[in-house]
């Protein structure tokens, strides 16, 4: 096969296609090969007429906008991935500054403080060592527990407050609510939750209404509403507390009429 | 660089880059641009892409397969598996076409292998460019047809050069990345393809 107008032959090819040179100017311009080029450019003309097939416009809208919407789902993703992970940081962070100022303060600041109430000195190092301990607690029944406990404490707390006639602060109220929230929420996660964690869990909302019930007497107007508002809540998660409880107890009975627990309510006020 | 230089570099696949002609150095550098952009996942960058190869990647597949479903399917999972293969994409110095058709040849060699009895439909009803005169519209189709009838009929190492070059357009470097040959032996295997298919047509045309 002869080298040279395999070249040429290219070279043709991509003047015509790149330049946009037509057949005749390659053959004029290569006039000693006329003979053996004319039919491979005209075989090569032929061989271009696909060109002009082109996909249906509906397929190719719909193909693009599915590519571009396959990035930005990925895209999506990765961002939540990376929130998770600075999440994770943030948390690492908290636990381990919080350490790090207990140490540098001292050990015998921490059970000095589990006397504390809100407003004392002290109570901000209770609290930031209930968050290095609830850091390290893990597995939903531990964690259940764990909170149940902050919600007593929190209770507690309350209690004492009004006992010594001091105010109430909104913050421990919240802080009483999102702890019983997280409890039923490693209660309700756990496959076969003990039957004295769900035990503890209806007693607890049960005295959190009384205790809110008893400070409302005597509470000065503005407080008067928090603590009904508070009182409101404590219901709601009474009720979710004794479903699990039915749940645990009688798997195949119904669960307790809501009827059933406005008279429970009633006798309790 | 010398002409023999160059020519001799030219015969080993994988040396485009370093052999680029002058009038290529721009496209090469805007697609090294755009393949950094498309490891990103830069949507605009693969808007680009699909603006520009969508439909010379649906030509080359729907030749291939014959069947203008199954060819808008493929089209669409070329880019997605590049997509897909994105991240770990590395610039090399070929061009971004040449991977977009090694993707497509080797997904279209996975559709004949996994189903042998797949069927090839009559492109009755091929879409051509707005462009083509109406009047044109019925004898480009009829030219089309049976050019594409015989493309089917050369060896498969010609068909793979005529189909990158003509019907997808690729350069001749381009061509040879896809196929993993030379330049030299795609100059060669274009010769010859072209030599075949001028009689192949010649043939019908005296027969008609």
């Amino acid at each position: 096969m002869n080298k040279e107008i395999i070249d040429i032959l290219d070279a043709c090819l991509e003047r015509i296609a790149l330049k946009g040179d037509t057949i005749e100017q390659c053959l004029e311009s290569n006039a000693a090969h006329r003979a053996e080029l004319e039919p491979l450019l005209s075989a090569a003309s032929s061989a271009s007429e696909p060109l002009s097939i082109e996909p249906r416009p509906a397929f190719r809208q719909a193909a693009r906008a599915r590519l571009l919407s396959t990035i930005a789902a990925a895209e999506d993703t990765r961002d939540s991935k990376r929130l998770l992970f600075w999440r994770w940081q943030r948390r690492w962070a908290v636990a381990l500054s919080i350490v790090l100022v207990l140490l540098i303060a001292g050990g015998s600041m921490v059970p000095a403080s589990a006397d504390s109430l809100p407003g004392d000195t002290l109570y901000p190092v209770k609290t930031a060592t209930e968050k290095v301990q609830a850091f390290f607690t893990f597995g939903d029944e531990a964690r259940a527990n764990f909170h149940l406990k902050l919600a007593e404490r929190r209770m507690e707390e309350l209690g004492s407050l009004a006992e010594k006639n001091r105010p109430i602060p909104a913050s421990v109220l919240s802080a009483m609510r999102s702890e019983t929230d997280s409890a039923i929420g490693f209660i309700d996660r756990s496959q076969q939750p003990g039957e004295a964690l769900v035990s503890r869990l209806v007693n607890l909302t049960t005295s959190q209404r009384i205790v809110l019930a008893r400070i409302l007497t005597n509470a000065s107007p503005e407080t008067k509403h928090r603590l009904r508002e508070a009182i409101n809540r404590s219901e709601g998660a009474h009720w979710r507390a004794i479903i699990i409880r039915d749940r645990l107890m009688k798997p195949d009975a119904q669960h307790i009429a809501p009827r059933q627990l406005q008279r429970e309510q009633k006798a309790l006020y | 660089m010398s002409d023999s230089i160059a020519v001799y570099l030219n015969s080993f696949p994988g040396l485009y880059w370093q052999t680029a002609k002058p009038g290529e150095e721009s496209r090469v550098q805007e697609d090294k641009a755009l393949s950094a952009r498309l490891k990103k996942r830069d949507p605009e960058a693969w808007a680009i892409l699909y603006d520009r190869y969508c439909s010379r990647v649906y030509r080359y597949i729907v030749l291939r397969v014959q069947n203008q479903t199954e060819a808008e399917d493929l089209t669409e999972q070329v880019f997605l598996k590049a997509l897909e293969s994105g991240p770990s994409f590395r610039w090399r110095g070929a061009p971004v076409s040449s991977w977009l058709f090694r993707i497509a040849r080797n997904l279209i060699i996975d559709y004949w292998r996994t189903d042998k009895s797949k069927k090839t439909v009559p492109l009755d009803n091929l879409n051509l460019r707005d462009t083509v005169d109406p009047a044109e519209m019925a004898e480009l189709k009829s030219d089309t047809r049976q050019l594409i009838q015989a493309v089917t009929l050369l060896t498969q190492a010609q068909r793979d050069v005529i189909e990158l070059r003509f019907a997808a357009g690729l350069s001749t470097a381009e061509t040879a990345k896809v196929l993993g040959k030379s330049q030299g032996a795609v100059k060669v295997m274009q010769h010859s393809a072209l030599a075949a298919l001028r009689k192949r047509l010649s043939e019908w045309s005296e027969h008609e």
